[in-house]
């Protein structure tokens, strides 16, 4: 499974395989020590694929990280060590080298951060980075891995001061729980071979939402999807990847997805949640196959739910289907729906050639009313709705006889 | 007694009801002497914006004319005041390192970080109708007012852009310079509002001014000693009148006395079982239909409109900061009971607002429905007065919306 994983990467990232669109550029950024990990393993992966910076006060650690750009920060600060877990260490470093910082982030749509929640750097120089990179007009996300249960209940703490800095600083948050990635491996793995498995289904969820939103000319679209989604659930989401092959993948998939994290809090939103729901499949995927997992992510979600649903042919998978669900709850009431939109992206690695075709689900009972004096000028639609026609009318009132 | 900026200045408000004009002048008291009025149902407008240009043009002639007689003045220049559903609000921030790092922030520092923040990157058909600072961020610290003379690594300011679609702007302003008077300025009829009728007490606490225009509904929030948030909403008093006339199926022109005469948005006196008349007119036979319905109309909009805004609020986490609740104007704040309805449904306290500091011909200009005109004139007198060479920059800016 791992190897096949890792044709997969490779594939994506050849020369004759569709570039993701030049016109918006993908920059991730590890910071600290567990960050760059992740960007190692990422990088070694998928080289052309990313933009990727390494960011640390430590040399040593920077010395041995595989990304092309690394930046030392807060060099005079730690006399070039760790932050030894202290976060506002961190973040005095992060702004000692400010002016440095915000060249990174130069001309990029999307500024993907990876790192420890719980670490000095991670939770003190991310909020700065991510805001930086906001100001430099960037959509910044952050995937960010809570600590081990191990740990204990302090780091566990230090990780949730940091959720809730970058809540207001980036666009999103993905937390990842480590521990909860191991769930669905055999259980007596070896440390390294756990680890490396955890940070590789990390960079296979990164590449699938890249390929997702960049491989085709109605890009814009898309963007504004995931920062709805974002939006729409104040920024923190849960992530759950998997992948399954043979004749019940379908049903596999959805087994090994309702193991993770992000299916028990989306199945504990009673206000409902937000689930945003990427597949991967070779060309063999089914319309029946797609419907079953999408109908089967959205079954455990007991409250209103809103979705996004993407998907992707990519040949390079070989029998397989792979999904990546973030999901939000939601705390409060959820908008009015607008009709759904599922596209479908067809990819043909071979030749080059995207297809897209776009379904749009019928709304509801749509009998326009007449708009009266409002019929010749621009309508004032407020979340899908045309608020020209009466209220009254809308809500579906009645008069009193 | 009277200003240095010696003409008076005239204000114009191509609403989508009315089209209104206001000569005065500034007293050095703050109060504005006001010499002229003159109002005429608006026609060719809806949603503030231009549908019919000539008939436009003949409104705004006829209304300058009438109050050149009022007031004996020549107009060669007009402050025309913006309401169209295409304004909207944006958030833009700035941000700037201090070279060297932890050195004194200087005013060319101040400066660098403003223009930051201005640059935004909107769409080619729009253009920037303001850029107003709220706050200044030295490091980590947040609300810093003034961060002169004080040291850090980096410098950021947040800033509200209002910005709508330029050629449709130009039509409006168009309609003036086809009537022969130069525009001296304009401004967004949302900060004029604010600007007519709020006491310096209710900035501090935090409020938010909603005007009930006829096509559009337009609301300021301050927070934080800031303008935190403004945009507009294209619904208003038309679609109140359109909703009567849709679902009761009667006449617009019968649907509009309807509401000036019995509309509120709460069903309580006179009895609402009690039936009323839709008077007759030429070729509508009369309609009798129960108060209770008629209220029950309005309510469903008026109700639907404020949630909408306080949704807004909400979701940029201003809702609780409105210490000062909610003030009124534009001339759906006519509409009976509507104090205590917005107040039930946004739960905070509401008021009307009103003019403040007016004197001369006051009686007219004291209602709500001449928020946005007052609140023009004073804007349009402070921008003339900024034309001296003494003004200076970014207080000033801040000033006119947030001083006296």
């Amino acid at each position: 499974m791992e190897a096949k994983q890792q044709d997969q990467l490779i594939d994506v990232s050849s020369p004759d395989s569709p570039r993701p669109s030049s016109a918006s550029r993908l920059t991730v950024v590890g910071v600290g020590g567990m960050g760059i990990h992740s960007l190692n393993l990422l990088h070694e992966n998928a080289s052309d694929f990313v933009n990727a910076v390494a960011v640390d006060c430590d040399q040593t650690v920077l010395d041995q990280c595989a990304a092309v750009r690394r930046v030392q920060i807060g060099a005079r600060l730690t006399r070039g060590r760790g932050t030894g877990g202290d976060s506002s260490l961190g973040r005095r470093a992060a702004n000692a080298d400010f002016p440095q910082l915000r060249e990174l982030f130069h001309q990029s749509d999307l500024v993907i951060f990876l790192t420890g929640l719980a670490g000095g750097l991670g939770g003190g120089a991310t909020p700065v980075l991510a805001q930086t990179a906001r100001d430099e007009g960037a959509l910044v996300m952050t995937v960010g891995a809570l600590p081990f249960d191990y740990e204990g209940e302090e780091r566990m703490e230090a990780a949730q001061a940091t959720i809730n800095r970058l809540k207001t600083t980036g666009h999103g948050l993905i937390v990842v729980a480590n521990q909860a990635l191991f769930q669905g491996n055999e259980s007596k793995q070896p440390l390294e071979d756990a680890l490396g498995q955890a940070a590789r289904q990390l960079g296979a969820a990164l590449q699938w939402l890249w390929n997702l939103l960049g491989q085709h000319n109605l890009i814009h679209l898309d963007w504004i999807t995931l920062k709805n989604m974002l939006e729409s659930c104040e920024g923190v989401c849960q992530l759950a990847v998997a992948e399954a092959g043979g004749q019940q993948r379908a049903n596999l998939l959805l087994s090994r997805l309702a193991k993770q994290p992000a299916l028990q809090i989306a199945s504990d939103a009673k206000e409902g949640a937000s689930v945003l729901i990427g597949l991967q499949g070779s060309s063999d995927m089914t319309l029946d196959e797609v419907q079953t997992i999408v109908d089967g992510i959205l079954d455990r979600c007991p409250g209103e739910t809103s979705r996004w649903v993407g998907a992707g042919i990519d040949r390079s998978m070989k029998g397989k289907i792979g999904a990546l669900v973030l999901v939000a709850a939601r705390a409060e009431a959820p908008p009015a729906p607008a009709p759904a939109v599922t596209r479908v992206t067809t990819k043909s690695t071979a030749k080059g050639k995207t297809k897209v075709t776009e379904q749009k689900e019928l709304g509801f009972n749509t009998i326009p009313p007449s708009k009266g004096r409002f019929k010749d000028v621009e309508p004032t639609i407020v979340q899908g709705e045309d608020l020209d026609l009466p209220t009254f009318i809308r809500r579906g009132m009645k008069l009193s006889h | 007694m009277i200003n240095n900026s010696s003409s008076p200045v005239v204000a114009l408000e191509i609403g989508t009801a009315r089209v209104r004009a206001l000569v005065g002048e500034e007293r050095e008291d703050g109060y504005l002497m006001i010499t002229g009025v003159a109002e005429c149902p608006a026609r060719g407008i809806r949603k503030g914006e231009i549908t019919d240009f000539d008939n436009a043009l003949a409104c705004v002639e006829q209304v300058l004319q009438q109050v050149e007689k009022q007031s004996d003045v020549s107009i060669q220049e007009v402050q025309v005041a913006l309401t169209a559903s295409h304004i909207q609000g944006s958030l833009s921030r700035g941000t700037t390192p201090i070279i060297p790092v932890d050195s004194e922030i200087t005013q060319t520092d101040i400066d660098t970080v403003m223009e930051s923040a201005r640059a935004v990157s909107l769409p080619p058909e729009r253009m920037v109708l303001h850029s107003i600072h709220q706050q200044f961020f030295v490091d980590d610290q947040e609300g810093v007012t003034n961060p002169e003379g004080m040291v850090g690594a980096r410098l950021a300011v947040s800033m509200l852009i209002l910005h709508g679609v330029r050629n449709r702007i130009m039509n409006v302003l168009r309609v003036a310079t086809s009537a022969k008077v130069h525009v001296g300025g304009y401004a967004f009829g949302g900060l004029c509002s604010a600007l007519a009728v709020l006491a310096p007490e209710q900035k501090e606490s935090g409020c938010v001014v909603i005007d009930l225009g006829a096509g559009t509904t337009d609301y300021v929030v301050y927070a934080n000693r800031c303008i935190a948030l403004a945009g507009t909403l294209g619904v208003g008093g038309d679609h109140i009148t359109n909703d009567l006339a849709m679902v009761l199926r009667v006449p617009t022109a019968a649907a509009e006395k309807t509401k000036i005469d019995v509309g509120t948005p709460v069903p309580g006196e006179p009895p609402p079982e009690q039936p009323y008349l839709i008077q007759p007119t030429s070729g509508f036979t009369g309609r009798t239909v129960r108060l209770h319905d008629i209220s029950a109309i309005i309510q469903a909009r008026v109700e639907e409109t404020l949630q909408l805004i306080a949704a807004e609020l909400e979701k940029h986490k201003l809702l609780h900061l409105m210490g000062a609740g909610v003030v009124l104007t534009g001339g759906g704040a006519h509409l009976k009971n509507i104090e205590s309805f917005t107040s039930s449904v946004l739960n905070m306290p509401c008021t009307i607002g009103r003019p403040r500091n007016v004197s001369g011909i006051a009686t007219t200009t004291e209602g709500p429905e001449y928020a946005v005109t007052v609140g023009m004139l004073r804007y349009g007198i402070r921008q003339i007065g900024q034309r001296d060479p003494r003004s200076s920059g970014w207080r000033d800016l801040l000033g006119r919306f947030f001083g006296k």
